[in-house]
């Protein structure tokens, strides 16, 4: 029974013991086991938003320095990236006919065979060659001109030849109708002599009605041929009013109907004139060639840098070929990058740029020259930008553009914004005083982001005077829930 | 005593049931890439999903914008907003895939882990910030990149690097933040702990665009049970063949448990050329772990259930004197209460 109750005495003891130890630390007990946070204050301040982008330096303009002819190289005389004055030799070029040279004088010869065989076979005269080789036939609206003029002159022509046609048709119908009068007249006027003078042996009498009818029949006649002759004379003079007759008339149609050779001459006269020239060309070729036979340093046009070259010297070229690409001096280098379309708003041409990480290097400025939508890409824009300085083909460089800093009254870390299904929102810190001394809970609070840079943001929310909020935390923290400031 | 020791051994059993529970609750509870969908929303329901690609997929950018666009169609379809009345958003997504980068500094370069990640990566994955803050789709230059301690400690000699920058490839990117590994049971089977750097796709991707996407995540408003994971499979409009879909919200409830230990003897069997990124790795790990405790739990609760299934056919076999019992002690109440009230009347 005793041992028992020492028994139970001493669960008794150990229980209270351990209750009055964990009583006694209780506090730190919680305070281990709540989350640790820390804070910050939220005060106003300013966000300066800008656009970074990141490209390769290429050059803005290139010449290019070409060989004239085709030939061996002889010596090149510069490097990548070698500055140049205007006038400096850049290559020289091996001596002798070059293959070009040949080949061009083979191809004038062609052409001035041609060209006279051509003259030849028109059968113009030197003087029309003259013209032609000098190019002075008139212009095409000279010629259409005269082609027009010449098809009006004609239908004019066509037109009073059928006036001409119809009155001679009407003036021979009225000589058959006057020489049929004339025939009535004749054979009414001897039966009125046979009535007036009697008849001879073997011829009737005409009778009194036979004679009346005689001498009606002649007014008549005579009335016909009067008739006729007005008409005839009518006619005879409306002809005689034409410019021209009938047969000069026909004759005139007939030359200015050849229109198809007036065409056709001024068609010549062009392609002749056409021939001839590309027969000057091909002498100014060959005298060319053969002028620069012996001219085999090849200089530079302008100050400026060497950007590349092609070639290297022993090589054999072909005329017009790049060998050398050269940067004028003066002249800014460009980079090239995108960046999306609300960042495109904030640039404008003109803007300067900042050139990131370039520590220990000499000054170079940037700026932006374009801004333009990329073709490949609707929603993003390339910005380019000049870039000034000790700057060569093929840099990489980070430039920062469009700083523009705005003040707000609520700038907060970004790290310290969260979001659920309600939006985003802030834990702030709400002190509680209490007999064993502060405690702290988080508290929600609901904010809108205005804007923000790589570290802060600016927001709006329903702050009461100066709070603190919850940037880190050692583990999840939920609205309401006691925490503990870190130390 | 007999009768204390089985009610001890009782209560023995279900406090090593319930042990148990809270155990595997406090495991699980720290897989904080699973819990988005709990830490989203206490009123609604919101399922977190994560797919993850065949190499023959050639998932890429192009296509999330089509998937995105199935899946606000299917939303709308079924009466559900982009964003709620609070301006709360309804979904969101993120995508990542994996790679090696060479990152620099002044002190030296070290070839690290590099996560390509785009969207909302880190509201799926809240790596502990030790300094700075993470980059996410508003982020205009998309230029930033957020390392781990280990490279921090490499490269600077220092956690509180943020503002400072990085050579990847010759191109200097500014450190957004860094972060701490978020380690577990499985983090060296799975490898967490490598040295890590978590980059905006794009640089990842590169020039010639030819890394694709491996791990797709979406979280979506699920109103009703499956929902999520049907609009999502409609959304993707894949063969089966080139991806695996899971639903992260529901991985470790009961049902979900009872599954994997149905699929025991085939669950480490893979048909799929699928490499699973660390966090689904230690996910698959806990999965294992989650079931094995169920397991226990249920084993613990042999004991407890037999005997309450004893007693119960025990009080039903002897209903009638049950019956009889309870009868008399309503007549002895009745009886007793009468007489108290007869004596108060007195």
């Amino acid at each position: 029974m005793s041992e028992r109750k020492e028994k139970i005495k001493s669960i008794a003891i150990v229980f209270l013991s351990i209750m009055l130890v964990l009583t006694f630390f209780s506090n730190t007990i919680m305070n281990y086991s709540l989350v640790e946070v820390s804070t910050q204050g939220v005060y106003g301040g300013s966000i300066t938003t800008k656009v970074r982008g990141s490209g390769t330096v290429e050059a803005a303009e290139v010449v290019s320095i070409e060989a004239a002819s085709g030939r061996k190289i002889e010596t090149i005389n510069v490097k990548t990236g070698a500055e140049v004055a205007e006038g400096d030799i850049l290559f020289v070029l091996g001596a002798g006919d070059s293959d070009e040279l040949a080949t061009a004088k083979t191809a004038y010869e062609q052409a001035k065979d041609q060209y006279e065989k051509n003259i030849l076979l028109a059968g113009i005269t030197v003087a029309e060659r003259q013209v032609i080789e000098a190019g002075k036939f008139g212009s095409l609206s000279d010629r259409q001109n005269a082609l027009t003029n010449s098809q009006d002159d004609v239908k004019k022509l066509l037109v009073q030849k059928k006036e001409i046609e119809s009155y001679f048709t009407q003036r021979d119908k009225a000589e058959e109708a006057l020489d049929t009068a004339n025939a009535k007249l004749e054979m009414v006027e001897a039966i009125l002599k046979l009535a007036d003078n009697g008849v001879d042996d073997g011829e009737s009498e005409p009778t009194a009605a036979e004679a009346e009818q005689a001498r009606k029949d002649k007014a008549s006649a005579q009335k016909t041929i009067a008739a006729k002759e007005k008409e005839i004379k009518n006619i005879n003079y409306r002809l005689g009013e034409y410019a021209y007759t009938y047969d000069e008339l026909n004759q005139l149609i007939e030359e200015n109907s050849a229109s198809e050779g007036l065409a056709g001459e001024f068609i010549q006269q062009i392609e002749l004139n056409a021939e001839y020239e590309a027969l000057c060309e091909l002498k100014e070729k060959v005298d060319e060639l053969t002028g620069t036979g012996g001219d085999k340093e090849i200089k530079a046009p302008m100050a400026g840098t060497v950007a590349k070259v092609n070639y290297y010297a022993g090589q054999t070229i072909k005329e017009d070929t790049v060998v050398i690409e050269m940067k004028p001096e003066n002249e800014a280098y460009t980079m090239q990058f995108a960046v999306s379309q609300t960042q495109s708003k904030r640039i404008k041409p003109g803007d300067p740029a900042e050139i990131l990480y370039n520590w220990g290097r000499d000054e170079i400025t940037a700026r932006v020259a374009t801004v333009q939508r990329d073709p490949m890409n609707r929603e993003s824009y390339i910005v380019t930008c000049e870039l000034f300085g000790d700057v060569g083909v093929g840099d990489y460089y980070t430039v920062s553009i469009g700083q523009q800093s705005a003040d707000y009254d609520y700038v907060v870390p970004t790290s310290c914004i969260r979001e659920d299904s309600n939006g985003k929102f802030v834990l702030i810190v709400e002190a509680k005083s209490t007999p064993l001394g502060n405690r702290y809970y988080a508290r929600r609070v609901d904010v809108e982001i205005i804007t923000s840079d790589d570290s802060q943001s600016a927001i709006i929310g329903a702050f009461d005077g100066y709070v603190y909020v919850i940037t880190t935390t050692s583990k999840p923290v939920e609205e309401n829930q006691q925490v503990r400031l870190a130390e | 005593m007999k009768r204390y020791r089985k009610i001890m051994v009782l209560l023995a059993f279900v406090l090593g049931t319930m042990l148990l529970a809270c155990i595997e609750r406090g495991i699980m509870g720290s897989l904080a890439t699973q819990k988005l969908a709990e830490r989203w929303s206490k009123e609604e329901e919101f399922a977190q999903l994560a797919c993850y690609f065949t190499e023959d997929a050639f998932f890429d950018e192009s296509q999330i914008l089509s998937v995105e666009w199935n899946l606000v169609s299917a939303m709308e379809e079924a009466s559900i907003t982009s964003e709620n009345e609070h301006g709360g958003r309804n979904w969101m997504d993120a995508y990542s895939t994996q790679g090696k980068l060479v990152v620099g500094s002044s002190r030296g370069s070290m070839e690290v882990r590099a996560f390509g990640v785009g969207g909302e990566f880190f509201q799926f994955h809240p790596l502990m910030l030790l300094d700075g803050n993470y980059f996410d789709a508003t982020d205009e230059n998309e230029d930033g990149v957020v390392i781990d301690e280990m490279v921090a400690w490499q490269l600077f000699g220092s956690n509180n690097v943020s503002g400072m920058e990085v050579e990847i490839n010759g191109a200097l990117y500014p450190i957004r933040g860094v972060v701490r590994s978020d380690v577990g049971i499985f983090s060296e089977a799975v490898k967490e702990e490598a040295p890590t750097i978590y980059v905006a796709y794009r640089l990842l991707e590169g020039e010639d665009n030819s890394l694709p996407i491996e791990c797709y995540e979406v979280l979506v408003a699920n109103p009703v049970e499956g929902f999520a994971k049907d609009a999502v499979t409609k959304a993707l409009g894949m063969t089966e063949e080139n991806y695996e879909l899971i639903e992260c919200s529901t991985r470790f409830d009961l049902l979900h448990r009872f599954e994997v230990l149905k699929n025991f003897g085939i669950r480490s069997m893979t048909t799929k050329n699928i490499v699973f990124p660390y966090w689904e790795n230690r996910a698959r790990g806990y999965e294992d772990i989650s079931a094995l405790f169920l397991v226990l739990e249920m084993i613990c609760m042999i004991y407890p259930v037999c005997w309450l299934v004893k007693k119960l056919y025990g009080y039903w076999k002897c209903r009638k004197e049950i019956k009889k019992k309870l009868q008399l002690f309503r007549v002895k109440a009745i009886f007793k209460n009468s007489y108290k009230k007869l004596k108060n009347v007195e």
